[in-house]
């Protein structure tokens, strides 16, 4: 059990990265639109056409 | 399109109803073309489905889910302007490496084959880097290479594919709401996973009260949990804090206040008892607190953006560039003889030319061309105007019948619109806002919460046993309106967005309670755009029916309002294999031209020739409308500006819910008191200017709350001072910005709606009210008899929590009649 005293520190870091990831994506716009995502799934990629 | 005229003689040839091919609205007789398979219903959906082929996307038409609105008339704009210098250093950004940002707003945008089509069309245009397209706000981000492609072929390929592009303005306020809905996220995502971490702690300790865990674990986990509290209290519950300690300086009361108090007793609660090693923590259930508070305001704050930005999405009224000219005359090339520039480096005292069909740019004086003008927008006059050389014209009005030049008198700020706006200004500024049930029970609430907290702790100090301090955390942590701070907020937004799904844009949530809490506020109502059609239509003909089709040849290609009406009451009965010669289109009189050999006139019946039936309709608001053949009158047509469909029996079931209608307008006094006996509306008044239909606004709110619905720029002032101002679909798009609610489906139909809405919605807030309360009396009763621990606490917070949410999604904004 005295693993816990290194798990524990670790397991809080790790969620302080995920934090500090969360923060950057925010700020560079990733979360600026969250509805026009769902119907990009739905598109194929080699829908394009030659151009005109 | 409308039922088809009650006449005597039947259509010369009965074809199948066909479906456009692209649009899916009938197609009329007069376009059918029997041996095609493909059909459209009008030019721009013609032009559109032929760019969609080309294009090879033809897969839009298997994504789509919604039929789409008719394309805009103006999709023969070559957008030449935006690859002005100036325009390009205004409005465009330098990204680096010969590359350029724009941000633009398309019309109709509506599904998600929109979506499909508008990045997909644009990839294929060499240079272009990125296209993205927010279907909620209706914004592309482009991003370009000048060098490759100029910003005018993509304007053009947007618009040839059904969405015209505007410049999105970036103001200074759209950046700071940005920055302020992510800082909200930031804060949001760091209390979900300080209340994720805590959660799990807790779970460790939990388990260890049915079998007794370690002391110096215990601590561990404690001391872990306290940490990982830390930044959801210092940083994310912020907002909570400053709103509360703000509203005490301000000596006003509000929700923060209680909530402030449930968390940070509960926090400093808890640390003081993880520091002592003994008595219980509260962390968890405090840091869920926070993190479903703020869930609650950012979920607030998006839809409000939203709402706001498809509401500002439109157009400006003046267009955004004009034809200048040096010379004030006119030659024979029409607006092609000037240079498009942009609106803003237009000065008084140059020479711009305006088309047929176009808006006029800017104030002025006409110089050169004799024309008709529809003001309709500005003034409510739903008759042509007629102009000549010397007359004023405003910006906004769209010029009818024949181009003329346009010496410009005020810049784009000063112009009467601009001076109407500042009178919009002043007017949004001394409305109040709504106080919230919520906000004034606030005081009373944190009075009764510490009242009671140091009784128990009194209480159970005399009891003895140590456990006063938890008791009393207890009661803090249990009180804390968790429940009743998101009562209002998410009854509120989930309203907004039922409202939004139903085409009724509500900018802001104090519109629900100012239409649906208390007594049925009084509809002023303007005529021409609102409750009529504002543009003319044939109600009546009388006479022989087997000129018909000549008479909707005659009218082909001419802009005049009576000339389209006319086309559009005609298209059942239009063949377009009729010889068509010498047209020509006399102001003020009507259209003569030579038709299968028969020479006709429409207009009026002293120039068309003298009738020997009576008008169709005596009634003064009706124009009458005589066709003769070689000078011998055929008939009569009578054209009146009509009611929009059903607005009928919206207006009966308004009045039977108890509002008091009243229409103010800026047509003739005849033609308004017409409409108001239709509708059995007694209070009605015409000529009213926009200060006039202004003052008005002012002298009915003495007697209470006031909604006011318009359309056009002649309402924008009365619109801003009404405590609701409902903006309607097709009206003039400044009053977007007036305006509190916008409607983008035709029809009273959606006020309606509105209204009901709003009273469903104010009941659902009161339920959730009274159940937060409940709850609230039910948890601290139980805190002060000492039965709450934190598992307790932490399982009767998400309960409460639940019922309040899904009672908030699940009631039905607006019956269905």
């Amino acid at each position: 059990m005295v693993v816990l005293y290194i798990a524990l520190p670790l397991a809080l870091l790790l969620a302080a990265t995920a934090v500090a990831a969360f923060v950057w994506s925010v700020h560079n716009g990733q979360f600026d639109d969250v509805d026009t995502p769902a119907c990009r799934i739905l598109f194929d990629d080699d829908d394009l056409s030659p151009p005109p | 399109m409308n039922a088809s005229p009650a006449l005597d003689c039947a259509p010369s040839t009965v074809l199948p109803t066909s479906a456009c091919s692209h649009c899916d609205l009938p197609v009329p007789a007069g376009r059918r073309r029997p041996d095609q398979s493909l059909q459209f219903c009008c030019s721009g959906c013609e032009m559109v489905y032929h760019a969609i082929h080309e294009n090879g996307l033809d897969a839009y038409y298997q994504f789509r889910d919604n039929t789409p609105e008719t394309p805009p008339d103006s999709i023969d704009s070559d957008f030449v302007e935006f690859d002005d210098p100036h325009f390009v250093d205004h409005h465009t950004e330098d990204l680096g490496a010969g590359e350029r940002g724009i941000t633009f707003t398309l019309e109709g945008v509506h599904c998600s084959a929109c979506v499909w089509l508008v990045e997909r069309g644009l990839a294929s245009l060499p240079g272009v880097t990125e296209a993205r397209l927010n279907l909620a706000r209706a914004t592309l981000k482009l991003r370009w290479d000048a060098s490759q492609t100029a910003l005018s072929r993509v304007a053009q390929r947007l618009a040839r594919l059904g969405y015209t592009p505007h410049v999105a303005s970036e103001s200074t306020a759209r950046t700071v709401r940005r920055h302020e809905e992510r800082r909200l996220l930031v804060r949001m995502g760091v209390a979900g996973a300080s209340a994720g971490n805590v959660m799990l702690f807790a779970a460790a300790l939990y388990a260890g009260w049915v079998d007794a865990m370690d002391p110096s674990w215990q601590a561990l986990f404690r001391w872990l949990s306290l940490a990982a509290t830390l930044p959801c209290i210092v940083y994310a519950a912020q907002p909570f804090f400053r709103g509360a300690w703000g509203g005490l300086r301000a000596g006003v009361l509000h929700m923060d206040l209680p909530i402030a108090l449930g968390i940070g007793g509960g926090f400093l609660g808890g640390a003081v008892n993880t520091w002592r090693g003994a008595g219980e923590i509260y962390f968890d259930s405090v840091t869920v607190l926070v993190f479903l508070l703020l869930l609650g305001r950012y979920l607030q704050q998006r839809h409000q953006q939203q709402a706001t930005d498809r509401a500002e999405l439109l157009a400006t009224l003046a267009p955004l560039a004009a034809h200048r000219i040096d010379t004030p005359r006119l030659g024979d090339a029409g607006p092609a003889q000037g240079r498009r520039v942009p609106i803003s480096c237009i000065k008084p005292g140059d020479f711009v030319i305006v088309g047929i069909d176009e808006r006029v740019p800017l104030d002025g004086v006409v110089v050169d061309g004799h024309s008709t003008l529809d003001a309709s927008i500005l003034t409510g006059e739903s008759r042509p105007i007629d102009i000549k050389v010397g007359d004023d014209v405003w910006g906004g009005a769209i010029n009818l019948e024949h181009p003329m030049v346009v010496r410009v008198t005020a810049a784009l700020g000063d112009s009467r619109i601009g001076r109407i706006a500042s009178l919009v200004d002043d007017a949004l500024a001394s409305t109040a806002p709504v106080v919230r049930f919520a906000d004034r029970i606030a005081g009373g609430f944190v009075a009764v919460v510490l009242t009671l907290a140091t009784a128990t702790f009194i209480g159970w100090s005399i009891v003895g046993g140590g456990e006063a301090l938890d008791h009393a955390v207890a009661v803090l942590v249990v009180s804390c309106p968790c429940a009743l701070g998101l009562a209002t907020p998410l009854a509120v937004q989930a309203a907004l967005g039922k409202a939004a799904r139903m085409g009724i844009l509500i900018r802001h949530g104090e519109v629900l309670e100012r239409l649906g809490a208390g007594p049925p506020p009084a509809i002023l109502f303007d005529k021409t755009g609102t409750l009529t059609r504002g543009d003319m239509s044939v109600v009546d003909f009388r006479g022989d029916g087997r000129w018909l089709a000549h008479v909707h040849r005659v009218e082909q290609g001419i802009s005049h309002p009576i000339a389209r009406a006319l086309r559009r009451y005609l298209e059942p009965y239009s063949d377009p294999t009729l010889h068509l010669e010498s047209q020509k289109a006399l102001p003020g009189l009507g259209v003569v031209a030579t038709c299968d050999g028969h020479r006709i006139r429409v207009g009026s019946p002293a120039w068309a020739g003298t009738c020997t039936d009576g008008p169709a309709r005596s009634d003064s608001e009706a124009t009458p409308v005589a066709v003769s053949v070689e000078g011998r009158c055929v008939g009569i047509f009578a054209l009146a500006d009509t009611l929009k469909p059903g607005t009928e029996d919206a207006v009966t079931t308004l009045q039977r819910l108890g509002h008091r209608l009243t229409i103010l307008s800026g047509d003739v006094p005849e033609a308004v008191r017409a409409i108001a006996e239709k509708l059995s509306i007694a209070d009605a008044q015409g000529g009213l200017s926009p200060e006039d239909k202004l003052t008005q606004v002012k002298r009915y709110r003495e007697n209470g709350p006031v909604v006011m619905v318009g359309d056009g720029v002649n309402d924008l002032a009365a619109l801003a001072a009404a405590d609701v101002g409902i903006a309607v679909h097709g009206g003039a798009e400044t009053c977007l910005k007036a305006a509190d609610v916008f409607l983008q489906r035709p029809g009273v139909e959606s006020v309606r709606r509105l209204v009901e809405g709003c009273q469903a919605t104010v009941q659902v807030i009161r339920r959730n009210i009274a159940f937060s309360l409940i709850y609230n009396v039910l948890g601290v009763a139980l805190a002060m008899a000492g039965w709450v621990n934190p598992l307790v606490a932490a399982l009767l917070m998400p309960v409460s929590s639940f019922v309040v949410i899904s009672q908030s999604f699940l009631f039905h904004f607006g019956k269905r009649s």
